[in-house]
């Protein structure tokens, strides 16, 4: 972020105690110089060197007590430290939680008590048949003509529709 | 919506006093933010972070929400994927959080050191306590937040419209969001979250259905079938039908209403450019340059033959006038010198290049060649004459040659065993000719039916080969389309997979202990099925010509039987291939029929797209079914309540109460009332909520969160109902 234009309020360390009067006025300098900023680079077609503020998020903000810049200084990777939501919900230790106290896992809805009605893959229609071969079920004797010319990966993208795609590892 | 582009960063920030708490919606879609007590966000954007180079300088830069078009000139988004914090509808991703907030902080116009007012944020129904936990602490170590308080979005649409009057204090509110679906009842005002139910669909399934779906359909316009147009589509017109096997007969069978419920998306489309037709004059030159290349191809070839049999009659002068030299000479040291300068070594190899050359020029003069040889009349005795004597009795050289005739020998035995053979099966054919004859006359209907099922029988699995190998041809084209499960695997052919399968097999079959395959002799029986990939050409030629073969005979027998080349026509209409057949306007002009509701079915039917869930239907009944007794009733006196970006589909609220009028009562009363605006109720609860005292009572302090810790947030829950006092900010800035 090295081509944004150099502000006052950056320079100052994050935390450090200055009078809200000044941190207001150097503000109003900011914002103004943002304000020249914009029509120069929003309304010409050259490519400024200088970077919208309104667009990009400045990477040192003066109401921050810790910077994503002081944390991960350049050059340095982010490292692949947060967990999934189902490593989340693994760790909650919802067992040992009281039965009827409400979690993220048992408000889930149970699997539905009714079969699953079948619709053709192709059309949407209620399908009667499926195909053994492809295993795409189908409405009609045009539909069925139509998925035997089917080449496979349509056949698959259609099965992967409704998650009966066979994924081979 | 508030804002479309990016949001201005606010300026009247300095004007607030610092005990107006800022309310945050923060969704898995849209994130909206503003002061408490005003009626609507002071902006909102789509809560993602986009991680660009900027082209000038080579730096990383964090865009968050949207950005015009005009941004990618500065920008190099090419190796960026937008990020979201969220997984399903959790904070999983605090980093990509922190810029969120960054973002929203900004824009809002904090200029202090610390954001120095309360926040409410909203975050998922029985959010896990780790993410509430690090939300926590991000605020409140980050930025210096003096107070916090959650609550769940839905909750908060639900007390705005009590309200303004929609719904009563009990009652049952349906939430459907960007990637789930919430029932919740509600009584005095409060949920009931033991009586809660959740499924796993939201409207960002339903777009990814109908774009998938479109894809599949459409193969020809995968570039115009992007997320966003596609979510587009789904919002004008997309509709959940009423009674959803009525709204499918209608459509299977055709006619005017159906047509009528047809929408089409218009795609550009530019007629190619006409090729206009040759004149005759232009026609009549064609065809003369072509005669004319013609007629020197045939002279050309005609002047090479002739050459080539005026070589040929040359030599053969040669070679007559050689041999009746060698005739006259009178001994062999003449016969010798005659033969020195040429290379032969005998008369009879004079012989022999005599009679080939002479046959030569028949074949190049086009005269009926005589294959008939000579030499086969001659006595294997005669011919290989040193194959009977023992090698003791022969010289080295005598030997050499007596291995050369005995190759000789077993190479024209060969080849009269082959020429046997194949007389035997012609033979064998003609018998069975003969057989199927026999029995065509015996019954012909019954021959001819037998025949069809054959002909059918080997066309099935001719086209079967065939669309394995077109498959494997357009595959790459399409491996977008099956997302998700694009890997390897998708690039490997039918053969390749079942080699791929046994090999597999046979390496974890014997993965336990040591290796000992090739051990036992049946081991090395894999690679011959693993090595059957390469005859399986083959196997396709044999059907192939099997097929012809029944073709033709059964045309002879049925003047009406007309092969079928099933594939191929079917290959043009279906094959995504745009070089088959010129494109017309009709493919441009995409039809949404059943599209239309059969996409945000996928709410009410979790089982149309794989997951085994209960419906919407189902979960409302199945919320009254958790519902203690004496609540139920009281419940199901008010009304249900929708809310939620993806409940604003045409029909939800009649088709639920279709679903409700199923498992309720005869005669009782059922009301279902969307939401006033179901996308920013959300935030005009919270906002109402926020500007109440009971805000203040209830907000968690920065003392209270490093005093008591997580486990106070795991059983701290909001009262909602405590909004309906407001207090002065209601009254000013509004």
């Amino acid at each position: 972020m090295g081509k944004l234009p150099p502000s006052p309020t950056q320079a100052r360390l994050p935390g450090s105690a200055t009078s809200s009067v000044s941190s207001k006025s150097e503000k109003k300098g900011n914002s103004t110089q943002g304000k020249d900023v914009l029509p120069s680079s929003g309304s010409s077609e050259k490519l400024s060197e200088l970077v919208d503020p309104n667009l990009v998020l400045p990477s040192v903000l003066p109401f921050k007590r810790s910077q994503l810049t002081d944390r991960y200084p350049k050059g340095q990777t982010r490292g692949r430290h947060w967990k999934h939501l189902k490593q989340i919900l693994q760790a909650e230790n919802y067992h040992l939680y009281p039965a009827d106290e409400p979690t993220y896992v048992n408000i889930e809805a149970p699997p539905s008590m009714y079969p699953a009605k079948k619709y053709c893959d192709i059309t949407g229609f209620e399908a009667p048949y499926t195909d053994p071969r492809t295993k795409l079920r189908y409405a009609n004797t045009e539909v069925f003509k139509l998925i035997r010319s089917l080449p496979d990966d349509y056949i698959q993208g259609y099965l992967a529709l409704r998650n009966a795609a066979v994924v081979l590892k | 919506m508030v804002s479309q582009g990016r949001p201005e960063r606010q300026s009247d920030y300095s004007r607030m006093p610092s005990h107006r708490p800022l309310v945050i919606d923060n969704g898995a879609y849209f994130c909206r933010v503003g002061w408490a007590g005003e009626k609507d966000p002071r902006f909102s954007f789509h809560n993602v972070l986009h991680r660009p180079r900027h082209r000038g300088s080579g730096e990383l830069t964090s865009i968050v929400g949207d950005y015009d078009s005009g941004t990618v000139k500065l920008f190099d988004f090419t190796r960026s994927s937008l990020r979201s914090a969220f997984d399903g509808n959790v904070v999983y991703q605090f980093e990509t959080m922190e810029s969120i907030l960054d973002h929203t902080f900004d824009r809002i116009g904090v200029d202090g050191a610390v954001v120095d007012h309360p926040v409410l944020l909203t975050e998922a129904p029985c959010n896990p306590i780790f993410s509430r936990t690090r939300m926590a602490e991000l605020l409140f170590e980050t930025y210096g937040v003096p107070s916090l308080e959650f609550g769940s979005d839905g909750m908060f649409s639900y007390a705005y419209n009590q309200r303004l009057g929609l719904c009563e204090s009990d009652g049952l509110l349906v939430c459907s969001g960007h990637t789930t679906t919430h029932v919740i009842p509600m009584v005095n005002g409060e949920p009931i979250m033991e009586a809660c139910c959740r499924t796993g669909v939201g409207g960002f399934h339903v777009t990814s259905y109908l774009k998938r779906l479109l894809s599949l359909q459409h193969p020809y316009h995968l570039n115009e079938i992007v997320w966003e147009k596609v979510e587009e589509l789904k919002q004008e017109y997309c509709y959940v039908a009423e009674d959803y096997h009525a709204e499918l007969s209608i459509f299977q069978k055709g006619g005017a209403e159906a047509e009528a419920k047809t929408k089409w998306w218009q795609l550009p489309w530019v007629p190619p450019p006409e090729k206009e037709q040759p004149s005759e004059e232009e026609l009549a030159r064609r065809a003369a340059i072509k005669e004319k290349q013609g007629q020197r191809l045939r002279e050309m070839a005609f002047a090479k033959r002739s050459s080539k049999i005026a070589d040929l009659e040359t030599e053969i002068e040669g070679l007559e006038y050689l041999l009746q030299e060698l005739d006259d000479a009178e001994d062999a040291k003449a016969e010798a010198s005659l033969l020195g300068p040429s290379s032969f070594g005998s008369r009879e190899e004079v012989q022999a290049a005599l009679a080939k050359a002479t046959m030569s020029l028949r074949k190049a003069k086009g005269e009926p060649v005589d294959i008939k040889k000579v030499e086969d009349d001659i006595p294997m005795s005669e011919k290989y004459p040193l194959l009977e004597v023992p090698n003791s009795l022969l010289t080295p050289e005598q030997l050499k040659e007596k291995k050369k005739q005995q190759f000789l020998k077993i190479t024209t035995e060969g080849r009269i065993r082959a020429k046997q053979k194949r007389q035997e099966e012609d033979l064998q054919r003609e018998r069975e000719q003969q057989l199927e004859e026999e029995r065509r006359l015996a019954n012909p209907e019954l021959y001819l039916e037998e025949l069809r099922v054959r002909q059918a029988e080997v066309s099935a699995r001719v086209d079967q080969s065939k669309r394995q190998k077109i498959g494997m041809a357009s595959a790459g084209a399409v491996t977008s389309l099956t997302s998700g499960v694009s890997g390897r695997g998708e690039r490997l052919s039918a053969v390749q997979k079942e080699r791929m399968k046994l090999l597999t097999t046979a390496a974890f079959d014997r993965g336990k202990d040591e290796d000992t395959f090739g051990m036992n002799d049946e081991d090395w029986e894999l690679y011959k099925r693993v090595g059957k990939d390469t005859d399986g050409d083959d196997e396709d030629d044999e059907d192939e010509a099997e097929l012809a073969r029944i073709n033709i005979r059964l045309k002879e027998l049925d003047p009406s039987f007309m092969p079928s080349t099933g594939l191929i026509q079917g290959a043009q209409t279906v094959i995504p291939s745009v070089q088959q057949r010129p494109l017309t306007a009709e493919d441009f002009r995409i039809p949404l029929g059943v599209e239309r509701f059969r996409a945000p079915e996928i709410v009410l039917q979790p089982s149309m797209m794989g997951l085994d869930q209960a419906g919407l239907g189902e979960m409302l009944a199945l919320a009254l079914m958790r519902l203690p007794q004496h609540y139920r009733e009281r419940v199901m006196k008010g009304s249900v309540l929708l809310t939620g970006g993806n409940s604003l589909f045409e029909g939800l609220d009649m088709r639920l109460l279709a679903e409700l009028r199923m498992t309720r009562p005869l005669g009782a009363t059922i009301k279902v009332v969307r939401a006033a605006d179901p996308k920013l109720d959300a935030w005009r609860g919270a906002s109402v909520f926020a500007s109440s005292s009971s805000f203040q009572k209830s907000a968690l302090s920065k003392a209270d969160f490093e005093e008591r810790g997580p486990d106070w947030l795991r059983h701290h829950n909001l009262k909602y109902s405590g909004g309906s006092l407001s207090n002065s900010f209601l009254t000013d800035n509004t």
